[in-house]
């Protein structure tokens, strides 16, 4: 097992709806070497979201293990999980999920911000990286008034600020037209290339789970490796 | 997170940014509104912590330098003089000045007015010391008793007996005769002086006569008579000021009441009735703090996605909770400033606002008199028979200060609540709803 990995074993994650229990995950299995990018897809609702979450520290499975670049996450304290989605991963979600009282580099330098609190320094950094995503013209602007890929751009930025071993990107071009899609999914592999990040990517979009290196199919809530 | 960073997203999600259509949304409304309702909250619990500070010193420096003098000597030994005491106590070290006085009870009539009055023998230096010509307004006539018959009237006295300088006014006491039955005695004045101390309840009993008239007038098994002293600073230590000068009167025979012990009914009285009053305005306060859990709770809900994302960036659960609990402190603040300015503004302008209140109501009394053909008779809004004339308003910054920080401590208190809503949100749940 690589520490810095992604390994999954048995994972199980259930909902209680108002008559039924909903197993939305039944033992998932997955290894991931650092680097390394994947896909996942699937129907709607069959746990590709939970499935990310769970991976980034955001959701717990109701059984099984989970380790992310060596933090075991279904028995970590809140402080760990919290630092561990500070310093490990970076999301990048479908509706960007930028912060709208921030301006695009408020929003990007706000992990930095967090983790190390050197506020000039984080404002250098996120002024660098959205150089690199090619908004160096929209720093000051709010979310409001930046485009949807725009959007999504400034929300890859935010993801890889504090240098992140894996970022996760759920349904990244799900709300972009077709020319705004292909830009953001190249910035994306791109950026995590150049960067040695690990990129987990969940989407419809069978195109875009092709240039994956490695691709899975979530169904019944069992993952299978394509 | 550090606290420069708990600053700067504090301070973003209250402040926020106004939409295209320059709205704002319905927390930062609630937030304005919490911040309003705790600035209002503390302009009357400013304005009575200065005005009644004022109004105590006021009248306790009234009655300190016109009434009880810094301190009493009082003589209980047989051959205690108070000459000899006096003089002793004039020498005494933070002594400015010493003078005999002797008090009675009598009666004034004047063209057939009768008034009751209390007389007070004093000395003139009594007059001439600069703490008494702080507080007793000479208001027609001369602040002299060097002829044999002068007085000086209290106004409210002067005013109830129609007396102006010159007029004689008969004085009426009461001697015991050598058998022991009272006897009155009517002695004339002639008025030397109109006098006010500002505080009517004085105004209307005072008559203040020379020694030597009132070897004439006033019984001696009748009167009380003491060294009345004054020292450099009568406030800071009482007690201690009046053992001081006890100990310069090393004959014995004396015992020496500071004004504090003189007059402690007065003076408990009125700083309970302070107490009292300051706890029932900070209540209001702890209600407007109420204001700000709730306006941060509202900011809590509507921001849940907002703070999931936080969340998912690396906040952790207490990083949020010190957010919201930095925040209601910063809207305490921002309370605090507004209410502390209105508040100082306010109790500044006391007897201003006092005065459009009673011009406001008595036009409204005009006009109701007018509209229905009644009559219209001024009223004042304190009667000045039991109010100084002008309220005093005294500025304790420390209190200031005090108040400011018990409103920030309240409202960091008060925030706690949706502080800790905000560290136990789960970011999934919010994501989903949306």
């Amino acid at each position: 097992m690589n520490d810095s990995g992604v390994v999954c074993s048995g994972l199980f994650k259930t909902f209680m709806s108002e008559a039924e229990e909903l197993h939305i995950l039944r033992g998932v299995d997955l290894r991931l070497e650092p680097g390394q990018s994947a896909s996942v897809s699937g129907k709607s609702g069959c746990g590709k979201s939970t499935l990310l979450s769970i991976l980034g520290g955001l959701d717990r499975p109701s059984s099984g293990s989970v380790s992310v670049c060596g933090v075991e996450l279904a028995r970590a304290s809140e402080e760990t999980l919290a630092r561990f989605r500070s310093t490990q991963v970076g999301f990048v979600f479908q509706s960007h999920y930028l912060l709208k009282d921030f301006s695009a580099l408020e929003n990007v330098m706000l992990p930095a911000f967090m983790l190390h609190g050197n506020k000039a320094a984080a404002l250098q950094a996120a002024e660098a990286l959205l150089r690199a995503v090619g908004l160096e013209d929209r720093l000051s602007h709010v979310p409001t008034k930046l485009s949807g890929g725009e959007r999504q751009r400034v929300a890859i930025a935010r993801a890889l600020v504090n240098g992140p071993a894996l970022v996760l990107a759920d349904e990244p071009t799900g709300s972009l037209d077709e020319s705004a899609a292909r830009a953001v999914e190249d910035l994306l592999f791109a950026v995590a290339a150049e960067r040695g990040a690990g990129l987990l990517i969940v989407t419809h979009d069978p195109r875009l789970a092709e240039r994956a290196e490695r691709r899975f199919v979530l169904s019944d809530g069992a993952l299978s490796e394509l | 997170m550090k606290a420069s960073s708990i600053a700067f997203v504090a301070s973003r999600l209250l402040s926020g940014r106004q939409d295209g259509a320059g709205r704002r949304d319905q927390a930062r409304r609630a937030l304005r509104g919490a911040v309003l309702s705790i600035g209002l909250s503390l302009v009357p619990l400013l304005v009575v912590m200065q005005v009644a500070d004022g109004m105590i010193q006021g009248i306790s420096a009234r009655y300190v330098e016109l009434g009880t003098y810094h301190a009493q000597a009082h003589a209980f030994g047989s051959g205690a003089s108070l000459e000899a005491a006096r003089d002793a106590l004039r020498a005494a070290p933070g002594v400015r000045g010493a003078w005999i006085e002797t008090q009675s009870v009598g009666v004034a009539f004047m063209a057939g007015r009768r008034e009751g009055a209390a007389i007070r023998a004093v000395e003139q230096g009594f007059l001439d010391d600069p703490g008494t010509a702080a507080y007793l307004r000479l208001e027609a006539g001369s602040l002299e008793l060097s002829g044999p018959n002068d007085a000086l009237l209290g106004s409210a006295l002067a005013r109830r007996l129609g007396a102006a300088p010159g007029d004689i006014v008969n004085l009426i006491t009461v001697r015991r005769r050598a058998d022991g039955e009272p006897q009155p005695r009517v002695g004339i004045v002639r008025v030397r002086g109109i006098v006010s101390a500002g505080y009517r309840e004085l105004d209307s009993q005072w008559i203040f006569i020379g020694a030597a008239q009132a070897a004439r007038l006033l019984d001696p098994a009748g009167a009380r008579s003491f060294v009345g002293l004054k020292a450099d600073d009568p406030f800071a230590d009482p007690e201690a000021a009046a053992k001081a000068a006890e100990a310069a009167l090393v004959e014995g025979g004396y015992a020496v009441y500071p004004w504090s012990q003189i007059e402690r009914n007065l003076f408990e009285s009125l700083s309970s009735t302070r107490t009292m009053l300051i706890l029932i305005m900070a209540m209001t306060v702890a209600i407007a703090a109420v204001n700000v859990s709730s306006a941060l709770t509202t900011l809590v809900l509507e921001r849940a996605h907002e703070i999931a994302v936080l969340k998912s960036l690396g906040a952790r659960p207490k990083d949020l909770a010190r957010t919201f609990a930095f925040g209601g402190a910063v809207l305490g603040a921002a309370g605090g400033a507004v209410g502390s300015c209105l508040g100082l503004l306010a109790a500044y302008r006391i007897n201003e606002i006092l005065r459009a209140l009673e011009f406001a109501a008595n036009g409204g009394r005009a006009l109701w008199a007018f509209m229905s053909g009644g009559a219209y008779e001024r009223a004042a809004l304190l009667d000045p028979e039991y109010y100084l004339e002008t309220i005093p308003s005294t500025l304790g910054p420390a209190e200031v200060a005090a108040v400011f920080g018990a409103t920030v401590l309240l409202c960091f208190i008060a925030a706690l609540l949706p502080a800790r809503k905000a560290a136990k949100l789960d970011p999934m749940e919010a994501f989903r709803r949306r």
